[in-house]
């Protein structure tokens, strides 16, 4: 059990270091002139030659990738320790060696406000991750009971109502189902305040009522999917022969559901919720740019319109950091539940 | 067959004659809802300017003036009819939609049957790579790659198509594996064949079935994946109408003018419904064949 917990650690660590480079050569090579990229096509001459010289660009690709990744501070001692031989090529380590790398949580300085990065992403994480959360925990006993029910009740009205309706809501995308719960519940209705143009990270948490129409949103958004798994799953495993076996022993219908079809029945969707934690992640950034939430998707987004790109790379790796780390915790989890891999 | 894939196969088949007549019905009738929203999309974006009381980019009205006889559905914060902008909004997304996700086929037939053809090391890293593309979140793909490139009608296609090559790939990669150790590739293997030819003419024709349900699928996400670009303003840009955009546009008047996104929103996401119906319907069909 360890052995496979430490190898799929192992492949997360690899996936990590592919996303980085990735990140760095869609966001640093493709554009071919980063400090054009940035400065728009009117840009002088002059502020692009300046931009390049502050953003150490005429350093080769690789060398830029190294120093983002594990910084630059390691680059005197090393030269003692080899002799005077420098490592990275000349003009990539300026005067004052201070940058630590991603690895050690230095982001580097947004290139249009100035500001450090690395606090000002992980304020932003924080505030998506409660929203998520909370939204995750809402999501998953309702849509598993919904799933449970549809998968027990299959073929007949409460089951095609639940499908109907999972299609429906999980196919349309986020932002039209939250302009429809918007145009519901705060004009109809007036039960929910709409869209508040101004929410700051201090007043985003303020009031649940606040809170209320994005957590809706999300819910809709992975609710339905997650209960057409259940559904499948159960469907599945009550066709299974230790089922007909608990049947034709004569136990009653609901300790075949609950004591036997159940455990085996959660599994799949349980392991599958956490590896759909990528949808919810799209999902979270629709939500915090309609609503106007300060989290880390509105962050990258604006980052990305803005081109701010230490913003983009360190908020992308941030954000695939959450992905894979839930993606090996769904795994820890799968392999904790699963008896014939705990017991192997 | 095995004694329990025979049990299984048992109760399926019971399963099936006690749900058979209603639920049958039901989803090929869903099937069927799907297809007619998808065509009726589609005709209103061929007769787009036929149908459309006034050019998309004209300033006809009032700014965020309420539906009317003259605006049906409104007028936006410019004073341009919802209506007309709706109408011509289908055309993009119908066009950009198939297209990226036939790109994105295309790449992945091709990632897909090398590894699957190869197998061994090349197999090895290809699916590490893409196994690194996919834990991705593909909005964040879009982000990046938008920010990099900029916004234009090409590179949505493009980014598109990067998110979705990778499960293409492993679709068409298992498809090859299991396709690749019958007689009939091993004859052609005997006899000298290239394997380009072995690729494409023996081993891509009998991956075709699977293929053609999942591209449909991939249709709907595509669809959904270009309205949310366009909302999040990395799609295309304007003053050409797109839905997502129309809906970015009219947010902040969401509350004095609804009109301006409730109706883009409804006009998405019936097609995306729609687009996933017919889908749904179609590997339904293929998995009881």
């Amino acid at each position: 059990m360890t052995e496979i917990i430490l190898r799929r650690l192992g492949f997360m660590l690899l996936t990590m270091f592919i996303v980085s480079i990735t990140i760095f050569v869609i966001s640093e090579v493709v554009p071919i002139d980063v400090a054009r990229n940035i400065l728009g096509q009117f840009a002088t001459e002059e502020t692009i030659a300046a931009l390049r010289e502050q953003l150490g660009l005429n350093c080769p690709t690789s060398a830029r990738y190294v120093i983002w990744l594990i910084g630059d501070d390691w680059v005197p001692p090393a030269r003692e320790l080899l002799g005077g031989e420098d490592l990275l090529p000349s003009g990539c380590t300026p005067e004052g060696l201070d940058r630590a790398g991603f690895v050690r949580g230095d982001m580097g300085v947004s290139t249009r406000t100035g500001a450090l990065v690395a606090p000002y992403l992980l304020r932003r994480l924080k505030s998506s991750l409660i929203l998520a959360g909370i939204a995750f925990v809402m999501i998953m006993p309702l849509s598993l009971l919904f799933g449970v029910l549809a998968g027990l009740k299959e073929g007949e009205f409460l089951d095609h109502f639940i499908s109907i309706t999972s299609i429906v809501t999980t196919s349309s995308p986020s932002f039209a189902v939250g302009v429809i719960l918007i145009v519901i519940f705060a004009l109809w209705l007036g039960w929910l305040p709409g869209i508040s143009a101004l929410m700051t990270e201090a007043s985003a948490f303020e009031s649940p009522a606040k809170l209320a129409m994005p957590i809706m949103v999300l819910f809709f958004a992975e609710a339905g999917y997650v209960a057409r798994m259940t559904r499948a799953s159960l469907i599945d495993v009550m066709c299974q022969p230790y089922i007909r076996t608990a049947i034709l022993k004569g136990l009653p219908h609901w300790e075949v559901v609950f004591k036997h079809a159940l455990r085996n029945a959660l599994l799949a969707p349980i392991t599958v919720i956490t590896l759909h934690i990528n949808w919810l992640i799209g999902g979270v950034v629709v939500v915090e740019m309609l609503f106007g939430f300060p989290g880390l998707g509105s962050a990258l987004l604006e980052a990305s319109l803005n081109k701010d790109l230490y913003v983009i790379e360190a908020g992308a790796l941030l954000m695939t950091f959450v992905a894979t780390s839930t993606q090996l915790l769904s795994d820890i989890i799968y392999v904790y539940l699963n008896p014939r891999i705990r017991y192997s | 067959m095995t004694d329990r894939q025979d049990m299984n196969w048992i109760c399926n088949q019971w399963r099936k004659l006690r749900t058979s007549r209603v639920a049958f019905l039901l989803e090929s009738n869903l099937a069927l809802i799907g297809l007619s929203i998808v065509i009726l999309w589609v005709v209103v974006a061929i007769l787009a300017p036929l149908l459309a009381p006034y050019a998309p980019n004209n300033i006809t009205g009032e700014s965020n003036g309420a539906p009317s006889m003259t605006h049906p559905m409104g007028t936006d914060h410019l004073g341009r009819d919802v209506f007309s902008r709706l109408l011509y909004g289908s055309r993009s997304i119908l066009l950009l939609a198939p297209f990226s996700v036939l790109c994105a086929v295309m790449m992945g037939i091709t990632l897909g049957l090398t590894a699957g053809f190869f197998g061994g090391i090349v197999d090895e890293v290809m699916m590490r790579i893409l196994d690194a593309v996919m834990a991705f979140p593909v909005l964040l793909l879009y982000m990046i790659i938008i920010a990099a490139v900029g916004a234009s009608a090409i590179n949505v296609v493009i980014a598109i198509t990067i998110g979705g090559t990778p499960g293409i790939t492993r679709i068409v990669r298992s498809l090859a594996l299991d396709v690749r150790s019958r007689e009939f590739v091993q004859a052609a293997r005997l006899r000298g064949e290239s394997p380009l030819y072995i690729m494409f003419r023996e081993i891509l024709p009998n991956c075709l079935g699977p293929l053609i349900v999942d591209t449909c699928l991939r249709v709907g996400y595509a669809t959904f994946a270009i309205g949310t670009l366009g909302f999040l303003g990395l799609g295309l840009p304007p003053p050409d109408p797109d839905w997502g955009r129309m809906v970015a546009e009219g947010r902040v008047w969401i509350l004095t003018a609804p009109w301006t996104v409730l109706f883009p929103s409804l006009a998405i996401s019936s097609l995306v419904v729609g687009l996933n119906l017919f889908a749904d319907g179609l590997s339904e069909a293929s998995r009881r064949i």
